[in-house]
C-alpha cells in the first residue's frame, strides 16, 4: 500500500512537472519578447513571400503565365483570325490576374457553350476581383488573394462584353479586357 | 509512466499547432481569443516647392525625373507608418483620411484590403457605409465616383485582421503608388505622371 501510495504520488509530481515545463516552453515559443537574431527572422518581404509560396507559379511567372494566351494564339492560327482574341469553346474560362493586366485580355467566345465558367487565379502580389458586365450581365466575383484561384459562373449571350477588376485603380491602370461572343471574326 | 508520455504528446501537438498557425499569413477573421491590438493612423502628407537661393522657384529633379519650377513634390504617408504586433494579435488599423481626396489600402501577398471596409464614427461604431464603389460623398472634390475600396477625405474605415505569420508586410494605398513587375513601389508611374507617393506603411509582425 505504502508503495503504491509513493509511486502514486511519484507520477503525479512528475506530470505536473512535464505539465509546467511544456507549458513555459509553448509560451516562450509563442511570444520571445524580442525578435530572434536577423538571420532567424523570416525574409523581409513577408507578404512577398507568402504569396510565393502559396502560388508555386509566381516563382517562374515568365513560362507559366503565358500559357493561355499561346494555347489560345494557336487555336486563333489554325482558325486563320487575324487578330489578337483569344478563342475558347465556351465552358471553362482560365483568366490569370496580376498587376496589372488579365491574361489573356482579349477573348471570343463561339455561341453555344454559353454556361460560362471563369476561373480566376490571383498571380500577383496584391487582392484582385473579376467584373463581367454586358449585355444582361452585371457579375462579379468576391475580392481574393494572390495565390487564390476562384470561380465565377455567368450565363452570356451574343454581344460586347467588358471584363475587369473592379478594385481602386486597377481598371485604369490595365487590368481589363474584351470578351465577345460571336461566330464572326472581330472587324478590323 | 503513461500520464507523463500522455502529458508530453498533448503539449508536442499543442506547441506544433501553434507553430504551424492557420492558412493564410493574415486572416480577415480572428479568433475570439486573440487579443486586439487596436492602432489609429492618419494619411499624412509631405510636401514642398523646391525654390532657388532668391527665393524663385526653380525646376528640379526627383528620383531622376525632371519637374517644371512651381510644381509640387508631394509624398503621402501613413501615420504611424510601422505597425508592430505579435504573432496571434487581431489588429484592427482605424484608418482616416486627412491629406489626400481619397485612398484605397492592400496589404501585399494577403487579402487584406480596404474593399468594403467599413467606413465608422469616432467611437469605431459603423456608419452603415462602405469603401465599394459609389459616388463620392464629397462632391466638392474629384473623383465623382469611387471604385472598390476607395475611402476619402474625413471618412475613417476599420481594417481588421488576425496575424498568423512573423514577418513584415507592405501596407500600400495603390492610388498614390506604382507597382513595378518586380514589386518596386515607385513614385511615378511608365509614363512618368507624379502620383505623390509610394504611399506605403509597414505591418510587422513578431515572431
Amino acid at each position: 500500500m505504502k508503495r503504491f501510495a509513493a509511486l502514486a504520488s511519484f507520477l503525479a509530481i512528475l506530470s505536473l512537472t512535464v505539465a509546467l515545463m511544456g507549458g513555459m516552453l509553448a509560451k516562450v515559443a509563442e511570444h520571445p519578447g524580442l525578435p530572434r537574431e536577423v538571420g532567424d527572422l523570416p525574409s523581409w518581404f513577408a507578404g512577398e513571400t507568402t504569396a510565393m509560396r502559396r502560388a508555386p507559379s509566381l516563382s517562374a511567372p515568365a513560362e507559366k503565365a503565358p500559357a493561355p494566351v499561346e494555347e489560345g494564339r494557336a487555336a486563333a492560327d489554325k482558325s486563320t483570325v487575324a487578330d489578337d482574341y483569344v478563342e475558347v469553346a465556351g465552358g471553362e474560362i482560365k483568366i490569370a490576374l496580376k498587376e496589372y493586366r488579365l491574361v489573356p485580355d482579349k477573348i471570343r467566345v463561339r455561341p453555344g457553350r454559353l454556361a460560362i465558367t471563369f476561373v480566376l487565379r490571383n498571380e500577383g502580389r496584391f487582392a484582385h476581383n473579376f467584373h463581367i458586365e454586358g449585355p444582361d450581365v452585371d457579375a462579379r466575383a468576391s475580392k481574393f488573394g494572390p495565390g487564390n484561384t476562384v470561380r465565377l459562373e455567368v450565363t452570356l449571350k451574343e454581344g460586347e462584353y467588358k471584363i475587369s477588376c473592379p478594385l481602386s485603380n486597377h481598371d485604369k491602370r490595365g487590368m481589363h479586357g474584351t470578351l465577345l461572343v460571336t461566330s464572326q471574326p472581330k472587324e478590323g | 509512466m503513461l500520464k507523463p508520455a500522455l502529458f508530453l504528446a498533448v503539449f508536442a501537438a499543442t506547441a506544433i499547432a501553434a507553430q504551424e498557425g492557420s492558412a493564410a499569413p493574415l486572416s480577415p477573421n480572428c479568433s475570439a481569443k486573440a487579443p486586439v491590438k487596436e492602432f489609429l493612423v492618419a494619411t499624412g502628407e509631405w510636401d514642398t516647392v523646391p525654390k532657388e537661393r532668391g527665393g524663385m522657384p526653380a525646376p528640379y529633379t526627383d528620383r531622376q525625373q525632371a519637374r517644371a519650377a512651381n510644381s509640387k513634390l508631394e509624398r503621402y504617408t501613413f501615420d504611424p507608418g510601422v505597425i508592430i504586433v505579435k504573432r496571434g494579435d487581431c489588429v484592427v488599423l482605424r484608418i482616416h483620411v486627412v491629406k489626400g481626396s481619397h485612398h484605397n489600402v492592400t496589404i501585399e501577398g494577403t487579402e487584406i484590403g480596404s474593399e468594403g471596409a467599413p467606413v465608422v464614427d469616432d467611437n469605431g461604431a459603423p456608419t452603415g457605409v462602405k469603401a465599394v464603389a459609389r459616388s463620392n460623398p464629397n462632391p466638392y472634390e474629384d473623383p465623382a465616383r469611387l471604385k472598390d475600396g476607395e475611402f476619402v477625405r474625413g471618412e475613417q474605415i476599420v481594417l481588421k485582421f488576425q496575424a498568423n505569420q512573423a514577418g513584415t508586410y507592405r501596407m500600400i494605398c495603390e492610388v498614390h503608388t506604382f507597382i513595378g513587375p518586380k514589386g518596386e513601389l515607385r513614385g511615378y508611374d511608365e509614363k512618368g505622371k507624379p502620383l505623390s507617393g509610394p504611399m506605403v506603411g509597414y505591418v510587422t509582425v513578431l515572431p
